[in-house]
């Protein structure tokens, strides 16, 4: 009897954490928006980049990821499929092509679902770029919500 | 209960035993009982068959020694002996498996490229020369995978096979685009979880 016992809370202790998700966004006040992410390498063209990216105020969750605008970067970059419906993503992607972008350009846009109207709070950190040879490059990374029309 | 009425107290102290015994039992610790030779044998092989008995592995009733007597009959330097051998075969297996390297990555068989046993300080420049990089005089066994090593070996894998057995991170014996991808994908993992 004690075993029945013992075999039943463990089996219902694990599946309590099924159950015991974050709260969804009340209904009508959840947003989605986007924001774009950018990378400025100058004039050294770029060919790879790693960054982290990271909602710190809690009011939005990655729902989620978008390639860059140009042809070398369009397809989505890598990522750790965990950080949907989370607060935090590290994307790096690469192109080993010769058509590639310099200046700033858009590397990525990342979908978010906020809870209300406020404002996105972020953090972004890049943590590699490289250029066409693999050397480490200074770049800049930004981001921007993206306005809705 | 009937108490008899000559029943004296007496003082714990006066107490003595009977002098016959003691003289008896002064004469048992000097003389040496003699055992006829044929009975210590028979003695002897006596408890050797009920010893073996008792060893092998069902009673006289047919049911089964229970484990905690077996083990018991189980000579304790033996048992030692084994314990000892079972512990340092899973730890040899654990670190076959299991590298110091791979802790941090995907896990089986995954191995970092940058392992220093084979590797050597960085020099900047040209990205078919990238190795580890130093910290600090010493070399590095913490720097982590990150996408500029995935598109290195991208990059020498456009100009023919790769043959450093250390790019072989998926430990396949082949050195390949999967092997890209899952630099990649160990460059973007989230450290425990996905949370901020």
């Amino acid at each position: 009897m004690a075993q029945i016992l013992c075999l039943a809370a463990m089996v219902f202790g694990l599946a309590a954490g099924l159950f015991a998700q974050s709260a969804a966004p009340e209904e009508g006040r959840s947003r989605f928006c986007a924001v774009d992410i950018y990378v400025d390498s100058k004039a050294t063209p770029l060919a790879a980049y790693q960054l982290e990216f990271v909602v710190t105020n809690g009011v939005a969750r990655i729902v989620g990821i978008e390639g860059g605008e140009h042809a070398a970067f369009h397809e989505p970059p890598f990522y750790d499929p965990k950080a949907m419906q989370h607060e935090r993503v590290i994307l790096a992607a690469f192109n080993t092509g010769n058509k590639l972008p310099s200046g700033k350009t858009r590397v990525a846009t990342i979908h978010l679902q906020a809870a209300d109207n406020g404002p996105l709070q972020c953090e972004l950190k890049l943590q590699a770029a490289g250029n066409a040879a693999g050397v480490r490059i200074a770049a800049e990374a930004s981001f921007e919500e993206r306005k809705s029309p | 209960m009937r108490i008899s009425h000559n029943h004296e107290e007496k003082d714990d102290a006066d107490l003595q035993a009977p002098a016959e015994l003691v003289s008896a039992l002064k004469r048992l610790a000097q003389e040496r009982p003699f055992v006829p030779p044929t009975v210590d044998e028979v003695v002897f092989r006596a408890a050797q068959q009920h010893l073996g008995k008792v060893q092998s592995k069902r009673t006289e009733d047919g049911g089964r020694v229970p484990f905690i007597q077996f083990l018991r009959l189980i000579p304790r330097w033996k048992a030692w002996l084994a314990a000892g051998t079972t512990v340092i075969a899973i730890a040899f297996l654990v670190y076959q498996f299991f590298p110091s390297e791979s802790r941090r990555t995907l896990g089986v068989g995954f191995r970092n490229p940058l392992d220093f046993a084979r590797g050597g300080p960085v020099r900047e420049g040209a990205a078919s020369d990238r190795t580890p990089a130093p910290m600090q005089g010493g070399l590095s066994h913490e720097r982590r995978l990150d996408i500029l090593d995935a598109f290195i070996l991208a990059k020498r894998l456009q100009g023919g096979p790769v043959q450093e057995r250390r790019w072989d991170v998926n430990g396949d014996g082949v050195v390949d685009e999967r092997d890209v991808r899952a630099i990649a994908v160990e460059a973007v993992r989230l450290d425990k979880g996905g949370r901020s």
